[in-house]
């Protein structure tokens, strides 16, 4: 008997997680700016974030090479962290697979629906982690146009504003902020 | 219905009058030499963990370690305790005999063992504990009940905090669960009746939750005919091992379906009223059904109808007009609700439970912070809620 022992992955699978992962750095980073700027622009955002708890962190991990993404609530501003402490207190989300990942980072699904299939693990406190979910479809709301949002959520959140002026200042923080 | 999911019933059942005689033969081929039993002070004064016993020293008299303290509510300090006092006896397997808080309990016990840790609050969270180290764990439900036996959950109070901690993994789920007539016979109508309407909530929200798949739906819907089958009957009779039987199925299969599908906003609400105004889960479960409904309607009224079939049976549903079978679902819930209520006094609004004002908002609050309410089909909103809270309080003019 011959055992094939496989070292390398196929060029064609190679080829799809390298554009995997460079989408999920792409949409984290606008989820980044999306949540900094939505705090000045939506004020259900800003009810959300004020109510939480300081030095809290929010974290979002896609898995198999993928990026991740650190947000900590410190004294009234949401800041990017790299690789923090995480404690019980913090609240971190990680995709089962970069598939599930993907699905959701481009609108395919939403957060419920990511939740229904079992597409993530949560690290923490699931009712902390509800606030960061109403943000989130907030965000998604601006971000995706009604006919991804209505099919990925149950009801669609009302905009405070309008999704071009979202974009631009999400533009601006990709420039501006680290 | 989505054709994308993921199902996990890994509890070998055993269930019949006498099958807690085999208890002896499924602890040796888990390897059990020394288990240890958790129960509580009720279960052995009214001398239903003398009967566990019993069968346990059919195999020869020897000693069997029993933790009976465990609380109303299941508690980190409890917890650590049991940890403490497994490793001391040298104990190979845990046996818990008793309802939601002792099995809930067992299952941090198992957790805390399995995953070596020091502090529940590392495993808080949701399917992010793994195997760990193998501990048998084997359940003997006496409630019918929170299927705890064949859920994925657990909720245990951190008394330090004040906070309740939510674990959901897929192993917390025992090797074994034995359903025996004779575990039930001494519960008391009221509770048969509250802890047999937890049942049916269970059951309808599998069905009609976001994760809803075809097994579940199995489970969900033969768990609904053997309540209506049974329900009233053991109530009305708890001697009638039969129906004891039945329920103690119906329970478990409900706890199978709704640990796949999820639950929705009968239990956000419920779990937000027990943590804020101590209502007992059954109770709180059995007053929310009919208000939730009414309030999900708009969206899940075909679904609802579906049900009529199970709950009413056959005669009624082909009675019925389709596009009335949801609102008729609805009304045969209450009709079973207002027969218990009179048989044993199971209470149908809030305020017969619980006189004094409840802060309708802060409960709302935290309903709104339950994961349970991600899976409701229809969007709940603060106000929504408070308008349920209302209505099942039975304020005057709260109608949905």
């Amino acid at each position: 008997m011959q055992l094939e022992k496989n070292k390398t992955i196929s060029v064609g699978t190679k080829g799809i997680m390298l554009l995997e992962r460079i989408i999920c750095k792409v949409v984290l980073r606008v989820l980044q700016g999306g949540f900094q700027e939505l705090y000045h622009l939506d004020h259900r955002i800003a009810e959300e974030m004020n109510q939480w708890e300081n030095n809290m962190i929010y974290g979002l991990e896609c898995p198999q090479g993928g990026a991740s993404l650190y947000l900590q609530w410190k004294n009234g501003k949401l800041k990017k962290v790299k690789n923090p402490p995480i404690t019980y207190h913090d609240a971190i989300i990680q995709f089962t697979s970069m598939y599930m990942a993907i699905l959701v980072l481009t609108g395919q699904i939403g957060i419920s629906g990511a939740y229904a299939l079992h597409g993530f693990t949560l690290k923490g406190d699931i009712a902390k982690t509800m606030s960061f979910a109403r943000c989130v479809d907030i965000l998604e709301s601006y971000l995706f146009p009604n006919v991804i949002t209505e099919r990925i959520m149950t009801a669609v959140p009302k905009k405070e504003t309008s999704s071009l002026l979202v974009y631009a200042s999400i533009m601006k923080n990709i420039i501006t902020v680290h | 219905m989505s054709l994308s999911y993921e199902f996990q019933h890994r509890v070998k059942i055993l269930s019949g009058h006498h099958s807690l005689e085999q208890l002896p033969k499924e602890l040796q081929d888990l390897g059990v030499v020394r288990p240890l039993i958790i129960s509580d002070e009720m279960l052995k004064k009214i001398g239903v963990l003398q009967s566990v016993l019993d069968v346990l020293m059919k195999e020869g008299e020897k000693e069997i370690p029993c933790f009976t303290n465990v609380p109303v509510d299941s508690s980190s300090d409890i917890v650590n305790e049991i940890g403490k006092v497994y490793h001391k006896l040298s104990c190979d397997g845990l046996i818990a005999v008793g309802g939601g808080s002792v099995i809930d309990t067992a299952k941090g016990v198992k957790m805390l063992l399995s995953q070596e840790v020091h502090d529940l609050l590392e495993l808080v969270g949701c399917e992010t504990i793994k195997r760990g180290i193998k501990i048998p764990f084997v359940v003997i439900p006496t409630t019918s009940g929170t299927g705890s036996e064949a859920t994925l959950v657990a909720v245990i109070k951190y008394v330090a905090k004040k906070v309740k901690m939510e674990f959901i993994s897929y192993h917390l789920q025992p090797d074994v669960a034995i359903l025996d007539s004779c575990m039930t016979k001494t519960l008391p109508p009221r509770i048969t009746a509250s802890t047999g309407m937890d049942t049916l909530c269970h059951a309808i929200e599998a069905y009609t939750c976001l994760q809803k798949n075809p097994i579940s739906d199995a489970y969900a819907t033969a768990a609904i005919a053997l309540i209506r089958d049974n329900l009233y009957k053991a109530v009305a009779n708890g001697n009638n091992k039969r129906v004891r039987l039945a329920m103690a199925n119906a329970s478990t299969m409900a706890g199978a379906a709704f640990s796949n599908s999820m639950v929705g906003l009968v239990h956000a609400i419920g779990h937000a009223l027990g943590g804020e105004c101590h209502i007992p889960h059954g109770d709180a479960m059995n007053i929310l059904l009919p208000y939730v409904m009414r309030y999900n309607r708009s969206i899940l009224d075909e679904q609802y109808g579906d049900l009529l079939i199970y709950f009413a049976g056959a005669d009624v549903y082909a009675a019925t007009p389709k596009k009335e079978r949801g609102k008729r679902m609805i009304q045969e819930v209450r009709k079973l609700q207002k027969r218990l209520h009179h048989r044993c006094g199971l209470p149908l609004t809030l305020k017969e439970i619980h006189p004094d004002p409840i802060d309708f908002e802060l409960v709302a609050q935290k309903a709104m912070n339950d994961g349970a309410i991600l899976v409701n089909p229809k969007k709940a909103e603060k106000d929504d809620i408070i308008r349920i809270l209302e209505a099942a309080y039975g304020k005057k003019g709260g109608r949905l």
